[in-house]
């Protein structure tokens, strides 16, 4: 394993007791249940609150929590309408489809279809189920969550993938359905409890709800927007309610727990529950990406945004949590999929197509159940590493591809079950055709694939629910010229399956309503919040009540921004330096500067002059030296002459400044500037965005590096060499800079002269990654003359009380640009202009 | 909610046991620590225990008028809230919370220089009432814009303290390593997990922030560098020259606080100020100090007629107060108890520890026979 900085022993051993806890709970299940109990459902024995927690934790996988996080970031609050309109399917879910299910005593959906329209269409369905079972449920995810954790860890792909699987299979195949279900609910408690924390650490970092409301833009509160590109409201209410109804209630994996309930009103309860927690997703997935988009806008690559706030902004342990919570939202919905793929293989296939419909015994079916599993698993891990040649955007892909899997079933479901006249015929050719026409458009549009017919593929809210229209038709229009064939049976009737008017039902219905009237008022809060954003004393907080006259709103903030104004602008009339850096030699890499060496690179002189941020240089014997820089192309140049009489830790003793007893240690709480040395900061995609104090983004936009002469990443304490610079308080500018070093994406070279009067430094720097001049671009020689920001500084310590009064105990720290204490903002750097070639003969020289 | 009163905590260290188990430890040792071994916070509380005071019962007697009239306005009562630094850290929204109690009560509220809050939305909320405590801002430009925006705001009364030529060394608050926002060591993060109101309070708060100071400082200032920049910036030592240039520019009330040599009260006189508060800063920069209370006495008398005397340090009650001003303070303040008040009750604990030291002080008061603050002293046992 690479050495790991984003995580601490603490965060392995919160990720070690996540595990431990859930093969405790599998197993224990496993062990407790009934000898010969189902695999499949259970012993039926399964409690109202399992069900419900096991639904919406098998519901949320890694791919949702990465796309709803990277959505909510670059658009608000819009993609909750998928997790707020759920609701009204589980309804239709629980009162509905449930008491049919139940009533006919089925363990998988396609032998419903086998009652009603025979054979043909159950064997169709079947296949149809497996299929959907392994891309929805099994490799999507596995591929998604194995990849996060590979990012985290520094695994290979492969090896979280196998290890993520092993985990979940384990109790999946000890303890069938009913291991599943327990630890599922745990695991959606841990995921509760970890977004959770994110939300409120974010909330914390953003300035509370006041800080939030200020600064988050008001159309990121919008749910209903009909001119949305993402989601336009028009679409929405036309197409979800087809995905919907696939989804939440036809769809084996989801319904599975709903066949495992002792009875109807626990299903209906278990499912009510479910409804219930599906409130809380837009507050705990979705709001923290608004939030991490408050923080830190302008991330291009939104899949990344859910990553990159865990790594900033979690503290230690945390960090472990929420990749507890990560592999928690994969094992729930892996460990789902693989037990419906085992129970519809095993029960209708196997069964009926290889054992020719013999009877099976409890034995066989659990052996079988159990070999089924393994091999699904294996199917799986093939399946997972496969996709990490297919396309890039797979979070969008998977997004949309429930859009086209759901018009063939919804339509057999919606209109097959309920309206009688369908026939056998009507439902086999709606459902085949439909398959076949979902399949062309959706690979189509995925692709943009147009054929010059049309502009561009509808919105694939639009598309399914076309796709519906268009298989009902089919549907339809067959049914009305067949006629019913000989195995099919009519299921009963609605009003003899449920028992309307017991108690039970009433307290029930008497729920939904309750949470229909909520669920009506978190859209009219929410509209309201988008017309209003941006006045705190507006916002729902316990705060804000008593204060809401209130603190840092409106005209008081303004007030105080003016009036600084004097102490922070002025830098414009600053004359900041600009260097001119041309093609030369390659130089011999090893830290001396040779005569001639950099006779061809440009030279930086007066280093005693520059600005001194500590105290100024009164003796050039103390501190001076040059600087050339250049390039052969392949790499950037810096070389340092540094004169300087007394060296830190070769002619001192070492010591420690008063304000940080770690200051000499290699961790982040260490100095890298600590000692002697030199620094180089440069802003290759020279530009800002704040008028000050804005810092480099440790990234090859922008970073800031150290060379000591008393330490180093790679040689440890004693040895000269690269150190991380700022903002090393930041994690990702720390685990850049720290890749760079391992990499030799920068290398450099000390060397102490032998009269110990100085060093020389020779540091090269490859463009690529560290010059990043926008967006995946690197600098390179062939490109036109370009400009960076560029500064360097060069720090000098000498005895302990030298330098006391400041923070490091510097003597001196001198800079080629910016005034004291601002020489680290970007608007302060100097220029370096980048020649591709050679440096021009001037007619003066010759 | 103004005249809240909790009787489950009737007293000053009721609420501290209270707001103890509600703070994390490092922010609580911070609130609590002294200098070095914490003498002086120790004698604070025992020389302000040895004053004792002698009721008349005989005189007639009608009732007892907490009010003092301080720079042209008549307070409620004769004792304020001090400035206390990040109090957002010990608990989220503290000096809101405290700021708009004390309004409502009609006591003043001296916000500290390195508060969590604006000065702005700190004038907003107080009304217009509250007073602004300063260090001695090194940097003039800085000195110069912080002025101009206390003007602005409109406080009346401006304090500047003293007393901190040095940071205090506590050893506590090295050991925790401080910090705000607070550092998300591994101890840390424990301690915050285990006060679960705190954590929830303070993520709806947002972090805290020296927000008044946040113009000045260079952002995402990395939290090694910020005391050095405080120290060079903002709170410098200040002696009399220093002091100068700001009597020059303030023209409203002038409170020096941190003073408790009388050779400094003169100079202050001197300088042209209004008022001083005789302080040690409860302990917290010289462990071998004087507490204040001791030499009050001795400069009341000399200088009551030329300047105002205010006091802090080691007040706990209605009794400490009425010592204190029996010794011959005009005004008193109190420090800790108020954040007290705060970490144990909240949004209330502001109204809760003003109500509770109001009717103490009226329960001695009357006791006494004492009807007004300014006759106390009649009543001092003298040693
Ligand atoms: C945690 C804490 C922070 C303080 N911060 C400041 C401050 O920023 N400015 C100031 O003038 N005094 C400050 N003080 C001193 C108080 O204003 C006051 O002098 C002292 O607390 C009074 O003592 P008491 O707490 O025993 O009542 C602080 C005191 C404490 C306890």
């Amino acid at each position: 394993m690479v050495e790991n900085a984003v995580l601490h022993s603490i965060d392995f051993y919160v990720i070690g007791i996540y595990v431990f806890l859930l093969l405790a709970i599998g197993l224990f299940v496993s062990m407790r249940q009934a000898k010969n109990a189902s695999l499949f459902v259970g012993d039926k024995s399964v409690g109202f609150a399992s069900i419900g927690m096991s639904i919406w934790g098998t519901n949320i996988g890694p791919s949702f929590l990465i796309a709803s996080f990277g959505a909510a970031y670059s658009s608000g609050m819009l993609i909750a309408n998928f997790e707020w309109f759920a609701w009204i399917f589980l309804l239709i879910l629980g009162m509905v489809f449930t008491p049919f299910y139940l009533k006919s005593n089925v363990t998988t959906i396609p032998q419903i279809i086998k009652r009603r329209f025979g054979d043909g269409m159950y064997r169709l369905l079947s296949i149809y189920s497996l299929i959907t079972i392994v891309i929805i449920w099994l490799g999507s995810g596995l591929y998604v969550g194995g990849l996060l954790f590979s990012q985290f860890t520094g695994w290979e792909l492969w090896q979280s993938v196998l290890l993520l699987l092993i985990i979940a299979t384990s109790f999946t195949i000890v303890g069938g359905l009913a291991a599943v279900i327990a630890t599922d609910a745990f695991q959606t408690v841990l995921m509760i409890v970890g977004m959770a924390a994110l939300t409120l650490i974010g909330l914390y970092e953003v300035g509370g709800i006041d800080g939030l409301m200020a600064k988050a833009p008001a159309e990121y509160w919008r749910l209903i927007d009909f001119d949305s590109e993402s989601v336009p409201w028009m679409s929405f209410v036309l197409g979800y309610p087809i995905m919907g109804v696939w989804f939440w209630c036809t769809d084996q994996t989801i319904v599975q727990r709903v066949f495992a309930s002792k009875d109807v009103p626990t299903a209906q309860k278990g499912i009510l529950l479910a409804a219930v927690l599906k409130i809380l997703p837009p507050f705990i997935f979705i709001l923290p990406g608004i939030i991490f988009y408050v923080l830190q806008p302008g991330i291009e690559n939104t899949d990344g945004a859910f990553i990159a706030m865990v790594s900033e902004y979690m503290p230690i342990g945390f960090r472990g949590l929420m990749i507890a919570v990560l592999m928690a939202a994969l094992i729930s919905t892996l460990d789902s999929g693989l037990n419906s793929f085992s129970t519809i293989f095993t029960l209708d296939i196997y069964q009926p197509m290889i054992k020719k419909g013999k009877e099976l015994s409890g034995k066989e079916v659990r052996l079988i159940g159990r070999i089924v599993t393994l091999a699904a698993s294996a199917l799986a891990f093939v399946w997972a590493l496969a996709m990490e040649g297919m396309a890039t955007n797979l979070f969008e892909i998977f997004q949309t591809l429930i859009a086209f899997l759901a018009p063939p079933l919804t339509t057999l479901f919606l209109v097959g079950l309920l309206w009688k006249r369908v026939t056998t015929a009507g439902a086999t050719y709606g459902f085949v055709l439909g398959c076949i026409t979902c399949m062309t458009v959706g690979i189509c549009s995925i692709n943009g694939q147009t054929f010059g017919l049309f502009e561009q593929w509808p919105h694939f809210l639009n598309l399914t629910f076309i796709l519906f229209i268009v298989t009902s038709a089919i549907t339809i229009g067959i049914s009305l010229v067949t006629k019913h064939s000989a195995d099919e049976e009519f299921l009963p009737k609605f009003k003899d399956v449920a028992n309307t008017d017991s108690s039970q039902n009433k307290s029930i219905w008497r729920g939904w309503l309750i949470l229909a009237i909520v669920m009506v008022g978190l859209y009219a809060g929410f509209e309201y919040l988008a017309r209003n954003a941006g006045n705190t004393s507006d916002i729902p907080s316990s705060l804000s009540t008593e204060l809401s006259s209130s603190p840092s709103t409106g005209s008081s903030t303004k007030k105080t921004a003016s009036h600084s104004e004097p102490l922070t602008t002025n830098t414009d009339g600053l004359g900041l330096p600009e260097v001119n850096v041309y093609r030369g030699e390659t130089p011999t890499f090893d830290g001396f500067i040779d005569q001639n060496e950099y006779q061809d690179a440009t030279m930086l002189t007066g280093i005693e002059n520059w600005n001194p941020q500590f105290s100024a240089v009164s003796d050039p014997k103390d501190l001076s030296g040059t600087v050339w820089i250049k390039h052969d192309g392949e790499y950037l140049y810096f070389a340092f002459d540094i004169v300087d009489n007394l060296m830190y830790g070769v002619d001192t003793p070492r010591w420690l400044p008063q304000e940080n007893p770690n200051a000499h240690e290699l961790t982040r709480e260490g100095f890298p500037w600590f000692g002697d040395g030199v620094e180089v900061l440069i802003n290759a995609k020279n530009s800002f965005s704040q008028e000050d104090g804005e810092l480099n983004k440790g990234n090859g936009h922008s970073w800031q590096m150290v060379v000591s002469t008393h330490k180093s990443r790679l040689g440890g304490v004693g040895v000269a060499g690269l150190l991380e610079g700022e903002e090393r308080s930041m994690l990702s500018a720390w685990n850049n800079y720290q890749k760079w070093i391992l990499n030799k994406d920068m290398e450099a070279k000390v060397r102490i002269k032998p009269d110990s009067k100085g060093y020389t430094v020779e540091w090269r720097i490859r463009p690529d990654p560290c010059l990043e001049i926008s967006p995946g671009e690197f600098w390179s020689a062939d490109m036109p003359v370009t400009k960076m920001g560029l500064n360097l500084a060069v720090a000098d310590l000498d005895n302990e009380n030298e330098g006391a009064g400041n923070w490091g105990n510097f003597w001196h720290e001198n800079w080629w640009s910016g005034e004291r204490d601002k020489r680290t903002w970007l608007k302060q750097w100097g220029t370096m202009v980048l020649h591709g070639k050679t440096q021009p003969i001037s007619t003066q020289d010759i | 909610m103004k005249d809240f009163f909790d009787p489950r905590y009737p007293d000053i260290s009721d609420l501290r046991a209270k707001a103890q188990k509600r703070i994390p430890n490092f922010a609580f040792a911070y609130l609590e620590g002294g200098c070095m071994e914490e003498i002086s916070v120790a004698r604070n509380r025992s020389d302000v225990a040895a004053v004792q005071l002698r009721s008349q019962l005989l005189t007639p007697f009608d009732k007892s008028y907490l009010e003092v009239e301080l720079f042209g306005h008549t307070y409620s009562a004769p004792f304020g809230i001090a400035p206390i630094g990040l109090q957002g850290l010990m608990w989220p929204k503290a000096p809101e919370i405290l700021a708009k109690s004390a309004a409502d009560k009609n006591i003043p509220y001296v916000l500290s220089t390195v508060s969590s809050a604006s000065l702005e939305s700190i004038a907003e909320i107080s009304q217009g009432k509250a007073w602004y405590q300063l260090y001695n801002p090194t940097d003039n430009s800085i000195r110069e814009d912080l002025l101009n925006r206390i003007k602005q705001a409109g406080y009346p009364v401006l304090v500047v303290t003293v007393d901190v030529p040095t940071f205090g060394f506590r050893p506590r608050d090295i050991k925790n390593g401080l910090a705000m926002p607070p550092n998300m060591t591994v101890k840390n993060i424990l301690q915050m997990l285990a006060k679960p109101s705190w954590l929830w309070e303070t993520a709806l708060a947002g972090k805290p922030e020296m927000q008044t100071l946040k113009p000045y400082m260079p952002k995402d200032m990395p939290m090694d560098q910020l005391a050095a920049f405080m120290n060079k910036t903002v709170m410098g030592r200040v002696d009399i020259e220093g002091l100068k240039p700001i009597r020059d520019m303030w023209q409203g009330p002038l409170v020096i606080k941190g003073l408790i040599n009388p050779q400094d009260v003169k100079l202050a006189i001197e300088l042209g100020a209004d008022g001083v508060v005789i302080s040690n800063h409860g302990g917290r920069q010289l462990d071998a100090g004087e507490s204040p209370i001791k030499p009050l006495q001795g400069i009341a008398k000399k200088y009551r007629s030329d300047i105002k005397i205010f006091m802090d340090s080691g007040l706990r009650s209605g009794t400490n107060i009425a010592a204190s001003l029996a010794s011959g303070a005009d005004f008193t303040f109190l420090g800790r108890p108020f954040v007290y008040g705060v970490g144990a009750l909240g949004k209330k604990g502001g109204y809760h520890t003003i109500n509770t030291l109001m009717m103490q002080l009226t329960q001695i008061m009357n006791q006494l026979g004492c009807s007004k603050v300014a006759d106390l002293p009649q009543y001092l046992v003298e040693e």
